[in-house]
């Protein structure tokens, strides 16, 4: 019988009209039970009342819509790990490490992008970091401290929609998640500028603009904790929107599959998170 | 004894009991006074045991001291556990502070969750990412923190690296235990909105090493709180960059007085009328607690880009506490993503 149902209610006060009148009849019954009978009747009627009450708010607001709901439900709630990257044993070493992913051809770069990697990478192996894209022509680029830098020298040919596949084919290679920041030398400003999903933009690749970058980024993080996600689109998704990848303002996570995929898949909002001393 | 301990239910299921057999004992004794005398005892002994019960649930008085309104206040901030260390490694402290509000009128006290690494010399230089977490209607800060234990829960997600170490503010939402504002400022009446966007974050800003900025500034709540984390986000995007709604709804269900609980006040209308800000909304819900799934359901399809959503669905449980347990950890793991992390002070 379903605890918000009406058939319980009426049962219930059914039952309480019962205990009334049951109460009523046997007040005054013969022998020496006569107190043992009333207070039985009294305390019937007194939880038959509570728990008619109680249904019928119960049923209004819904706060416990099963026998199952009240006893606390089944826990869902799950945890992944974070997912290596192919790269991260070439990665740990610290030094740049040129990158040269398939997606890159698309990219029309003027030379293959150059990974660095913070100190913490090796050590803190269940963490992923946000990203930090430098556009420059510079080869002497420092790198950011709490984020994986990526040192990408655009050509004339560069279009920033092209780009937009770079946190997912870095997701590949390295522990990152669609988190990013992005310092652009003048001359590439209006690409960072057009970047999809508009992370935010610092002018230059001087150790400030990366100190800067660091702030506006959250912490390196070890995978989240994961409820369920929609089961389906609510409507459908405009086609051609990105899947994956940085926080496209064009795609939403509604709906995707990202459920216990670490945080790649659910990327735009997926895990960050903090050094080890804390 | 408290007041939201087992043994004062206890107590009042046996003071019902007591109640109920003096009456079948002395019955026959008394005439219509004393009989209507022991009625009404006995209705009153087992509507205050229900009530005793309902406010477990609720923590709308948490101490039997706010129920005759004789509360302490809490002492002012004044060096503000400069010298103070956590008392075990890896938790954080909860301490309650009275909060003025120069700009709303009122006057609360709020409790702080300050992270171990707060105290820890390398966190001394940093200031910290904040998140305002509010509680339902009826409740109090005390449910966040009696029924959804939140320190035992940031501690381990901060602990297991999930989420960055982070300041957890627990204001009041309302003057009156018994008065749902849904965070608003109700016409004639108090003005909730501006105490938790501007008097809290100022005094916070002013008294606690947290970051100053909106990339670090984010929203949650639970049930009306999580109506009034969404609401407040859609409405002050220049300050909050992120809100995680736990069973919230898409209309605030009460009468503001100006009528904006269908307008400016209202989610869905927001949501459809007006020009969409850039941030982040993690909407969740269980699938049988129909009124907030619906109203979940609502906003995440109504969303559109700038505003991104990611929605967390429990199959069972409904409007309870054993689901917003199951959900503060990917909500809060989920914010902490969103926000910028602890940074040096500038």
């Amino acid at each position: 019988m379903s605890l918000t149902g009406l058939p319980l209610i009426l049962l219930t006060w059914a039952l309480a009209i019962a205990a009334v009148v049951a109460t009523v009849r046997w007040w005054r019954p013969a022998g020496r039970s006569r107190v043992l009978v009333r207070v039985a009747g009294l305390v019937a009627i007194e939880v038959l009342v509570v728990a008619g009450v109680g249904l019928i708010v119960n049923r209004e607001d819904s706060f416990y819509p099963s026998w199952q709901a009240l006893g606390g439900g089944p826990n869902v709630v799950e945890v992944a790990s974070a997912r290596a990257g192919r790269l991260d044993d070439t990665l740990d070493s610290h030094g740049a490490v040129a990158w040269s992913p398939p997606a890159a051809e698309a990219w029309h770069l003027a030379g293959a992008p150059r990974l660095i990697v913070p100190a913490e990478y090796a050590s803190q192996a269940d963490r992923t970091f946000p990203i930090v894209v430098v556009l420059t022509a510079a080869t002497d680029v420092p790198a950011a401290a709490g984020a994986v830098t990526v040192v990408v020298h655009p050509s004339v040919e560069t279009a920033a929609s092209a780009l937009s596949t770079l946190p997912e084919s870095l997701g590949e290679d390295a522990r990152v998640t669609g988190r990013m920041a992005i310092l652009a030398d003048p001359e590439w400003m209006g690409l960072a500028h057009g970047w999809p999903g508009h992370p935010p933009v610092i002018a230059g690749h001087a150790p400030a603009a990366f100190a800067q970058a660091d702030r506006d980024l959250p912490a390196p993080l070890a995978a989240p904790e994961n409820l369920p996600s929609l089961a389906a689109p609510l409507r459908p998704s405009s086609p051609g929107s990105p899947s994956l990848g940085s926080p496209s303002p064009g795609s939403r996570s509604l709906g995707s599959p990202s459920l216990g995929s670490p945080s790649l898949g659910s990327s735009a909002f997926g895990s960050s998170s903090l050094g080890s001393s804390w | 004894m408290s007041i939201d301990g087992t043994w004062t239910l206890v107590l009042g299921l046996l003071v019902v009991l007591a109640f109920t057999v003096g009456t079948a004992l002395f019955w026959d004794r008394t005439r219509v006074l004393g009989r209507t005398g022991l009625i009404v005892l006995v209705v009153v002994g087992v509507a205050s045991t229900a009530a005793i019960e309902v406010n477990r649930l609720t923590e709308t008085y948490p101490s039997w001291s706010a129920l005759t309104g004789d509360e302490d206040r809490p002492p002012p901030p004044t060096g503000l556990l400069a010298g103070a260390s956590p008392a075990l490694p890896g938790k954080g402290r909860l301490v309650t502070y009275q909060v003025p509000g120069p700009a709303s009128g009122m006057d609360m006290p709020m409790s702080v969750y300050l992270p171990a690494a707060y105290f820890a010399p390398d966190g001394r230089g940093l200031d910290f990412p904040v998140i305002e977490a509010l509680h339902g209607y009826p409740g109090t800060p005390q449910s966040w923190i009696k029924r959804l234990d939140i320190v035992g829960r940031l501690d381990q997600e901060i602990a297991a690296g999930r989420m960055a170490p982070t300041v957890v503010l627990l204001p009041f939402q309302t003057p009156n235990r018994l008065l749902d504002t849904e965070c608003t400022d109700m016409a004639g009446g108090p003005r909730s909105e501006t105490y938790l966007t501007r008097d809290v974050p100022d005094w916070a800003r002013a008294h606690l090493r947290v970051r100053r900025d909106r990339a670090a500034w984010a929203l949650t709540g639970y049930s009306a709180g999580a109506f009034c984390a969404m609401n407040l986000l859609l409405r002050h995007p220049d300050q909050y960059t992120a809100a995680a709604s736990l069973s919230g709804y898409a209309d605030p269900g009460i009468k503001v007085g100006d009528h904006s609980e269908k307008t400016t006040n209202n989610i869905a209308w927001r949501l459809t009328h007006l020009p969409i800000p850039a941030a982040a909304l993690w909407i969740g819900w269980a699938d049988d607690d129909v009124d907030a799934r619906d109203g979940s359901r609502r906003v995440a399809e109504l969303a559109k880009p700038p505003l991104t959503v990611v929605t967390a669905v429990v199959p069972r449980g409904g409007h309870s506490h054993a689901v917003w347990r199951q959900m503060e950890g990917p909500a809060f793991d989920w914010l902490s993503a969103q926000l910028a992390r602890p940074a040096p002070q500038v």
